[in-house]
């Protein structure tokens, strides 16, 4: 699913300003850093975004994003919630601190915003939160208290409204589901996540987790992971534009082949 | 010619010119109506005189009018004449005809002198006398009441009747033509009717005959049409026609045709091997334009359908060589004899790679397993002449097969098995078999082939050696293989050998270590095999000691020596005691007391081995032969080494699409997905699907030796 943007040629100044609101909630900066973006890419607000993201130290122009971050504060905040026994929030029965975290930002621990949030910290282990992790992390979101966090937890979908940034955080869901030592996927949790991440981003994905569920492939290779995303977005709903000389993997081209009998069928039947 | 002499001066006197010519008109006028006259050397005399002294053109117009006037009162009484039929009318015509012609011809060798001296030098306004003479035939005669027209009609008339099988008669027709032809009239008037009707009558007769006769039937009947054709033409129509007759028969009776014949028949034809019906449709279609392409068409999926019928059918396997060898000499004999062409013999060969490779592995190794049968001793079907023959056929096969590899793998084993059990036929054929396979596929190939064979050589001096220098008593034979060169075989160390022959398999170890000391050797007994003196003690009174000599393989030999020390032992107590690997214990004991030659007894009695199961030495053992052999078990092939082989060879084209992947990948760092699948293609001599290499490429990135670029999907890139 892509989102299209408009890049009209602009003069106004009235349009600037709407271009810069936009830029500003599309990259969650501020006014100074979105002009300053946009002026450069002859305001093409596309081409901005782009730009920014890929080297968004380059373009910050606003002093620590207007808000100041204290640095004590978070470390603070980590305290309250780690286990006693390591430097880390987890999920440990006897603390459960990290559960807590979540329920006190008002986190659901089953939504998308729980994987965003923990892709904006770079969390490498599923189930507990490095102090690393924890300090750098809030330092990039700009929150050093759970009034703030709530507040940013609640516009998290922001980050991932980009094409390029939800791919990033698409390949980076894998890593994280998957065991640490594992190279490739369990099935089981592939369903969970792309049930998760994948929704309303890809037309067949009910029928994507039923041939799944039912095939005798007991794990997911990264590539393949990666490369569903690019068969969600480019391939049509009809599969007219699928190649299966390409270099598709093949579990994807089991599925199209799958999967082609059954839509044949249902549009044939849905004429008749 | 003429005379002065003898009269004096010329005479030139109007009167005498009068004179001269009254003469000549009466001449005239007897050869107009008989035929001939009586004075000719005197006419000849007047003509000449007149000519010379008199007015030449008016001669002419006078002759002219002569002629003239004579045809018109033919033509007159010719008309009013009744026929009774056309043949009767043509015959008429004709004979006017000719007595026309004969008589021109008198008329200007009379007039000769003023032809060579008038005529010729008018000849932009004058005809000559002959021509002259035919024109008055032709506009007084022939273009006169529709003459032209009947005599056409009546000629096109009788030609269909001889078409149609009557007799009618041609050299009547032939005069008519050639009277046609002499008065210009053959092109414009006669030929293009002839050459319609021709055309329609073949028409009809294509559809009617096809639909009612059998291919075989039709080509002698087209056959046939032609030569009638050809003849009718050469001996009364003339030959200027001929051309365009035989293409309008050919493209009514053929051209139009070709798919409809070749659809009804052609198959019929080649399974029947209907040589000189087959030549006669080859010939018939190459006269016509795409005659022979599509021929080749039919050619082609024939040799398809055939062959697949033979390859394709898993219940024919036992027989699949053979019919293949006898399918190919048949089509090959066909060719020859009825398609002798470049473009059927290309076709052959397409056809034949075409179908022999539509089933995967199965005719590769059942061509390995069919040159094994021919190999081996006891195969006395053929001498030397026929078996070195079939051999080559063979190999002929062989060439079209795609996955060589499969053979090379069963060949392989079938060679071992044969070198190592003493089974094969001859060393020569052996080796004449091996040349033909390094022709064929080159030396590396058959490297590890030909090292098998040296390694026998080698173990023989060997032992030799050995024997001259330990002096044993004990009959030993040991060939050392040289691993790679062999197949793979599991090794089974783990074997318990009575301990007298162990320690000589010692003494053999240590002279070989001694000869060379860097190597390591280890004993496989699943291809040893050894004779073994057996005395069963019956149960009898009669008490006579059964001696037999039995010739075993190792495991067997090993199974029975434990009853040598032990009555009755148990199927665990067995696989303890030996040592051997259950599924081969099995089928050993099964070889020993449940085959045709139950040397043990087996209780309780049954097919199958179960733990339950106890053995003892059948004691009631009968047997005709003193010499027996027991050992047959290890020469056949089993399911299950059938399968590993094909499953070793498939690993190892996985293997070589690695390698090739990574070679090309390493080579050109980046890469398209089409381009590398087509590089592939090329590289890899066995055939793959592209499902294949899409598996090994998967596999290639997961382990990181390859990556995706981050905006291309479809293109690779070589990680260092």
């Amino acid at each position: 699913m892509r989102m299209n943007f408009q890049s009209k040629k602009m003069s106004g100044s009235a349009s600037k300003d709407r271009m810069i609101a936009k830029f500003m909630q599309l990259t969650a900066t501020g006014e100074k850093t979105a002009s300053f973006c946009l002026s450069i890419h002859g305001w093409k607000l596309d081409e901005a975004c782009d730009y920014y993201f890929s080297n968004p130290e380059k373009y910050a122009r606003d002093h620590k994003q207007q808000i100041m971050v204290d640095r004590k504060k978070i470390q603070h905040l980590f305290d309250r919630y780690r286990d006693p026994s390591a430097d880390v929030v987890s999920v440990s029965s006897s603390h459960d601190g990290l559960l807590r975290f979540f329920q006190d930002i008002q986190l659901d621990v089953y939504s998308i915003n729980a994987l965003i949030f923990s892709w904006r910290l770079g969390v490498v282990v599923q189930g507990q939160i490095t102090r690393e992790e924890f300090t750098n992390g809030l330092m990039a979101l700009g929150c050093d208290s759970v009034d703030k966090l709530k507040s940013r937890v609640s516009q998290l979908d922001n980050d991932i409204r980009h094409p390029t940034k939800f791919k990033d955080f698409y390949q980076y869901t894998f890593t994280f589901a998957k065991d640490t030592g594992a190279k490739n996927l369990g099935i089981e949790d592939a369903l969970r996540t792309w049930k998760i991440v994948l929704a309303g981003r890809f037309s067949h994905l009910e029928d994507w987790c039923t041939f799944i569920a039912q095939h005798d492939r007991r794990s997911i290779t990264r590539d393949t992971w990666n490369l569903l995303l690019d068969f969600a977005s480019t391939i049509n709903s009809d599969l007219s534009n699928y190649d299966e000389e390409g270099a598709w993997p093949i579990l994807i081209d089991e599925f199209v082949g799958w999967l082609r009998p059954r839509i044949n069928t249902s549009t044939s039947s849905a004429m008749s | 010619m003429v005379s002065t002499q003898s009269t004096g001066p010329p005479v030139v006197t109007g009167d005498q010119l009068e004179e001269l010519w009254t003469r000549l008109q009466l001449g005239l006028s007897d050869i107009l109506s008989t035929g001939d006259t009586r004075n000719k050397s005197s006419l000849l005399e007047d003509a000449d005189n007149l000519c010379i002294h008199g007015d030449k053109q008016d001669l002419y117009k006078k002759i002219s009018r002569e002629i003239e006037d004579h045809m018109r009162g033919c033509s007159a009484s010719f008309c009013k004449l009744d026929f009774p039929d056309q043949t009767a009318f043509l015959r008429e015509l004709a004979d006017v005809w000719l007595k026309h012609s004969k008589q021109t011809y008198l008329i200007r060798n009379i007039f000769n002198y003023l032809e060579r001296r008038y005529v010729i030098s008018q000849h932009h306004q004058l005809l000559p006398l002959w021509e002259l003479g035919a024109q008055t035939f032709r506009t007084e005669m022939m273009c006169v009441q529709n003459v032209s027209g009947r005599c056409i009609d009546s000629v096109l008339a009788l030609i269909e009747q001889e078409r149609c099988g009557d007799v009618i008669d041609g050299s009547l027709i032939g005069t008519i033509t050639l009277m046609l032809r002499k008065l210009d009239m053959y092109r414009s008037d006669f030929e293009e009717a002839f050459l319609q009707q021709t055309n329609e009558y073949y028409r009809r007769q294509a559809v009617a005959q096809l639909h009612s006769t059998a291919v075989p039937e039709y080509l002698g009947y087209v056959t046939r049409s032609l030569e009638e054709e050809e003849r009718r033409l050469r001996l009364y129509l003339g030959s200027s026609s001929r051309d365009q007759v035989i293409k309008t028969v050919e493209t009514n009776l053929i051209g139009n045709h070709i798919e409809g014949l070749l659809e009804k028949g052609f198959d019929a034809m080649m399974d029947g091997s209907r040589f000189m019906e087959l030549q006669t449709l080859s010939t018939l279609l190459s006269r016509v334009p795409e005659g022979v392409y599509h021929m080749c068409l039919y050619l082609y999926d024939y040799i398809k359908k055939r062959g697949l019928e033979i390859v394709m059918n898993p219940e024919k396997d036992k027989t699949m060589v053979h019919d293949l060898l006898e399918f190919k000499c048949t089509i090959d004999s066909i060719i020859e004899e009825s398609f002798p062409n470049e473009d059927c013999v290309d076709v052959k060969k397409k056809a034949f790679e075409e179908f022999i490779n539509k089933r995967p592995n199965k005719p590769a190794e059942l061509i390995a397993k069919f040159i094994d049968g021919k190999l081996r001793s006891g195969n006395k079907e053929q001498n030397e002449e026929e078996l070195e023959d079939m051999l080559d056929r063979v190999m002929v096969l062989f060439r079209f097969i795609q996955g060589k590899d499969i053979f090379e793998a069963f060949y392989k084993k079938d060679l071992a098995k044969r070198l190592l059990m003493g089974k094969s036929a001859s060393i020569d054929f052996e080796k004449s078999m091996l040349a033909k396979l390094k022709r064929e596929c080159g030396s590396q190939f058959t490297f590890k082939l030909e090292g098998m064979f040296k390694d026998i050589d080698v173990s023989k001096d060997l032992m030799s050696g050995y024997k001259e220098k330990d002096g044993s008593t004990v009959d030993l034979g040991v060939t050392v293989l040289t691993t790679g060169y062999w197949p793979g075989y599991t090794p089974d160390t783990a074997v318990v050998i009575p301990s007298q022959i162990a320690k000589t398999l010692e003494r053999y170890k240590v002279y070989y270590l001694a000869k060379h000391s860097g190597r390591k050797l280890s004993w496989q007994h699943s291809l040893s095999f050894c004779t073994i003196r057996a005395s069963f003690n019956t149960t009898s009174e009669k008490k006579v000691d059964q001696r037999k000599e039995l010739s075993v393989s190792a495991y067997q030999g090993v199974v029975l020596f434990l009853f040598n020390s032990a009555t009755k032992l148990s199927y665990p107590q067995i696989i303890e005691a030996t040592g051997i690997e259950e599924e081969q214990l099995q089928r050993t004991l099964q070889s020993l007391a449940c085959g045709k030659v139950r040397v043990l007894r087996k209780t309780p009695q049954g097919k199958d081995i179960d733990t339950g199961d106890s053995f003892e030495v059948n004691t009631d053992f009968k047997h005709k032969l003193f010499k027996i052999k027991i050992n047959q078990v290890q020469t056949k092939e089993t399911t299950e080494e059938n399968t590993n082989t094909t499953e070793k060879v498939f690993q190892d084209r996985q293997y070589q699409i690695d390698a090739a992947i990574v070679r090309v990948m390493k080579a050109r760092k980046t890469m398209t997905h089409p381009v590398l699948v087509s590089e592939l293609y090329n590289q890899l001599k066995f055939p793959v699907k592209p499902t294949d290499l899409k598996k090994r490429i998967e596999s290639l990135i997961e382990r990181d030796y390859m990556e995706r670029l981050k905006d291309d999907i479809n293109t690779y890139h070589y990680v260092a």
